[in-house]
């Protein structure tokens, strides 16, 4: 069993007690819910309007604890694009989700370096096996998340680490505008992505 | 082999390790440089695996108007996804292997990145009745992963029953941790915020 986008400290604690009895369970969190807390709803802007709701910071630095000591196996985005006449409304009749495809990784290094996981030997393996090989291995994918090792298929990203860059929604490819980091700088972009050795995205840019 | 698929990745730190050369031949990382390869200048660029994302909504087919297979999937490239798993709240529902193989379909065709769709773990995602799990594993979408997402599967005996069938094929349910009595009408987290904004918690 796999459960979706765990959001708080109780949950992690649940998910941390089933595995310490040898149950064969896996878990998820949202970048979103890795970094933004529910003081943002103040603004009763609906791009903050997400199921589970984002939660307490005492919440978010949990979740940031699970994902580290492997509690929680993966990230998963749950990206929820809206048309904006379901998401730009009063807030309780909006759509609930969040984009999340284009921002996912530099969400979950922003997070994790805020965490104290700022060291290149740690923070890149850990990603790469919270953001590949875990999901791979969940959504039963043999051909996805494996070593960067000869033999394997060619799938592999390249980010610049020193690329700091503001989120402009109307830039995404996404058609959903409702990203919840419009307007931040965030760590690390993708320079090139390849699919079975063909690139898909090069310079930053569609291939 | 040689040619388009085939790279030669200079100066890459593969998991931010030591800059090294990558080699591709032909899609397959291999040890030494291919003939014919192209060059690609990745000097301090870190090398990870094809994000694989477990949670992606593309809308398509139903709701066409906030996403496409073929943007959502190129979203994911630039994201750095290789893979995305697209969940089963689409209209119609993909409780059928008719609709998954459209769905699989569409992310061959567009190219950006592998689609495996999610199929729906009940007809109509209500909760009510097992969806056709077998034949939408059996299906040129080989769907290994079950959810009804946000609808959740409530009905523990229909949960049992599903656990149960997956086995035969060592599929998987995701199941969204939530309970729907809990959570009627809610708008936000439940706490501090929510008594001070005066919304449902």
């Amino acid at each position: 069993m796999h459960f979706c986008h765990v959001s708080t400290a109780g949950s992690v604690e649940l998910v941390r007690w089933a595995k310490s009895k040898g149950w064969n369970v896996t878990a998820e969190v949202t970048p979103h819910h890795l970094f933004l807390t529910d003081d943002l709803v103040a603004s009763y802007d609906p791009v903050f309007k997400v199921n589970p709701p984002l939660r307490t910071a005492d919440d978010v630095e949990a979740l940031r604890a699970g994902l580290v000591d492997g509690t929680i196996d993966a990230v998963a985005t749950d990206h929820a694009p809206h048309a904006l006449e379901d998401k730009e409304t009063e807030w309780a009749a909006a759509a609930f989700g969040m984009t999340g495809l284009e921002t996912a990784l530099a969400v979950v290094i922003a997070a994790l370096t805020e965490h104290g996981v700022d060291d290149p030997a740690a923070l890149w393996p850990l990603i790469a096996d919270r953001m590949s090989a875990r999901p791979a291995a969940i959504g039963r994918l043999s051909h996805q998340g494996q070593p960067l090792a000869a033999g394997a298929p060619a799938n592999l990203v390249l980010v610049d680490a020193a690329a700091a860059w503001t989120v402009d929604p109307a830039q995404s490819a996404s058609r959903g505008r409702n990203t919840p980091f419009a307007g931040r700088t965030l760590p690390a972009r993708v320079t090139a992505t390849f699919l079975r050795g063909r690139p898909t995205v090069l310079d930053g840019k569609p291939a | 082999m040689s040619g388009q698929n085939s790279w030669v990745l200079k100066g890459v730190r593969p998991l931010g390790g030591e800059p090294t050369t990558l080699f591709v031949d032909d899609g397959v990382l291999v040890d030494a440089e291919p003939s014919g390869a192209q060059s690609f200048d990745a000097d301090g660029l870190i090398a990870l695996p094809g994000l694989v994302d477990l949670h992606t909504h593309l809308r398509e087919p139903g709701r066409e108007d906030a996403e496409t297979v073929e943007t959502g999937t190129l979203a994911a490239a630039l994201g750095g996804f290789t893979a995305v798993h697209a969940m089963a709240n689409t209209e119609p529902v993909a409780d059928v292997a008719g609709v998954v193989e459209q769905v699989w379909r569409l992310g061959q065709d567009a190219g950006h990145c592998d689609v495996h769709p999610v199929g729906a773990v009940t007809v109509g995602l209500r909760g009510e009745q097992l969806a056709e799990l077998g034949a939408m594993a059996e299906s040129a979408a080989r769907v290994r992963v079950f959810s009804d997402d946000g609808k959740c599967v409530h009905d523990p005996m229909l949960m049992r029953r599903a656990l149960e069938y997956l086995r035969a094929f060592d599929g998987v349910i995701a199941q969204h941790a939530q309970d729907p009595r809990l959570t009627d009408g809610a708008q936000m987290n439940e706490g501090v915020q929510s008594a001070r904004l005066g919304l449902v918690g």
